[in-house]
């Protein structure tokens, strides 16, 4: 009695699969920083039009009620600029294969990144402005936590670069995903800074 | 050098600049959003056109001759509204997340659907070299869900629009009657279509498309225009007793 594989599709054998192309994840990881710069620029763009706006009506703005927690604030964006170093470093300790330092660099990376959105969870309570309540609080909210979804994202790209560490699926000749995460989180943390600039240094200063 | 895709993008940066900074002085220095906006799309930019620059435009030159290039792998890929959708599903889940109501869980399951479509389409096309044998072992996990849950949304969607349009009729009798013609012509098309097979996937889709939007479209004229007077069993009763009771 002979024995039949079965085949669902009626193709035997499969041909194998086409190589890929190079620099497909960094390239794409630069694509996405274009597309989120232009994502930044816009929600920023709106927000600062509509402090024109409330400015030439000598309307105030910041809304009367919000006090900026101007320590809080400064505390959690360097938190996050802080985490650039760790990135970087991770990258750096793949490129020297030393996989103790790329554990610890890219565990404090995604540490970090979730601290600044602890922090800015707090500061968020703390200005206790609710969104559509006044332009000043929905335009902030659009801004800052489209910021904060940003900084999700390349937490969750950090998440999975961690994993692969952790697997030992990366080399000094093999660490372009590590090169594309690091690009994304640089994105996250220079828009950050620049919204830390437009929105809370330049309305309220470090007080 | 800078590349053929590096000077188009470098190109599109210096024009946002430049209109940036001309938008700024004709606005009177007043807006500073629309220049801000125009000076990210700048930074976009360059950022797409250092990348065409430092990638070669994605051409790699083979070892041992400067002139020859390697051959661009080309992957053959299904298509892949994916990226779109979940987008749009993100957009849907942060716009219901302010407005609340049913959007927010409509826009979370237009994302899982997207992440759940792209990742089983990104291991088939991945599989083999052979499209069609790809396309297969994609068909042959998604179908089976694909095909009810679609089936189950086509026939919701007729009922929901179908319904406002006999609704919004002035008469229950020209509802019956428009619900007859309508099934008429529904059950008329189909026996052409199964008699003439000839008929092309791409007329049969055009048609199908045609009839989706005037469905769509008539739906929501009759749902704006709302729902005829109608008389329920218990408000008739009523009426009788009522009636009885002012002849007695």
């Amino acid at each position: 009695m002979s024995i039949t594989t079965y085949d669902p599709i009626g193709v035997e054998p499969a041909p194998a699969p086409v190589p890929g192309r190079r620099n497909v994840m960094l390239v794409g990881a630069l694509v996405a920083t274009a597309a989120g710069t232009v994502l930044i620029g816009a929600v920023l763009g709106g927000y600062l039009s509509a402090r024109d706006i409330a400015q030439a009506r000598n309307q105030p703005w910041p809304a009367d009620d919000a006090e900026l927690p101007n320590v809080a604030l400064f505390v959690t964006y360097i938190g996050l600029a802080l985490s650039a170093f760790f990135a970087q470093w991770a990258h750096a300790a793949i490129k020297m294969d030393d996989r103790r330092q790329a554990y610890m660099a890219t565990s404090f990376t995604v540490v970090l990144g979730l601290l600044f959105l602890n922090g800015m969870s707090y500061c968020w309570n703390q200005l206790g402005q609710v969104a559509g309540a006044s332009p000043y609080a929905t335009h902030m909210y659009a801004v800052t936590v489209t910021h904060a979804l940003v900084v999700v994202a390349a937490i969750a790209l950090w998440v999975v670069v961690a994993f692969r560490v952790f697997g030992g699926q990366f080399s000094p000749r093999n660490s372009e995903p590590v090169v594309a995460a690091v690009v994304i989180w640089h994105f996250a943390v220079a828009s950050g800074l620049v919204i830390w600039w437009a929105l809370w240094f330049v309305e309220g200063g470090p007080g | 050098m800078i590349t053929t895709g590096g000077k188009l993008w470098f190109a599109i940066t210096a024009f946002a600049v430049i209109a940036a900074g001309v938008y700024f002085v004709a606005t009177g220095r007043g807006d500073d959003g629309g220049a801000i906006t125009l000076l990210f799309i700048g930074a976009g930019s360059a950022l797409l056109g250092a990348a065409s620059v430092a990638t070669r435009d994605g051409d790699a030159a083979l070892p041992g001759d400067e002139g020859a290039k390697e051959p661009v792998v080309v992957r053959d890929a299904l298509p892949a509204p994916w990226p779109a959708l979940a987008a749009l599903g993100a957009g849907v889940t942060i716009v219901g997340f302010a407005a609340g109501g049913i959007l927010f869980y409509g826009g979370l399951a237009i994302v899982g659907v997207a992440f759940a479509e792209w990742m089983v389409q990104s291991w088939a096309e991945r599989s083999t070299a052979d499209p069609s044998y790809n396309r297969a072992l994609r068909n042959r996990i998604m179908f089976p869900l694909e095909v009810p849950v679609l089936g189950l949304l086509g026939v919701g969607f007729i009922i929901l629009t179908f319904s406002r349009v006999l609704l919004a009729l002035p008469d229950a009798n020209v509802s019956t009657a428009v619900a007859i013609l309508v099934a008429s012509i529904v059950t008329a098309l189909a026996f052409l279509v199964a008699y003439r097979p000839t008929i092309g996937s791409s007329a049969l889709s055009w048609m199908l498309a045609i009839a989706a939007v005037a469905l769509l479209g008539a739906g929501v004229v009759s749902g704006v225009a709302g729902e005829r007077e109608i008389e329920h069993h218990g408000d008739i009763e009523h009426a009788d007793d009522a009636a009885e009771e002012h002849a007695e």
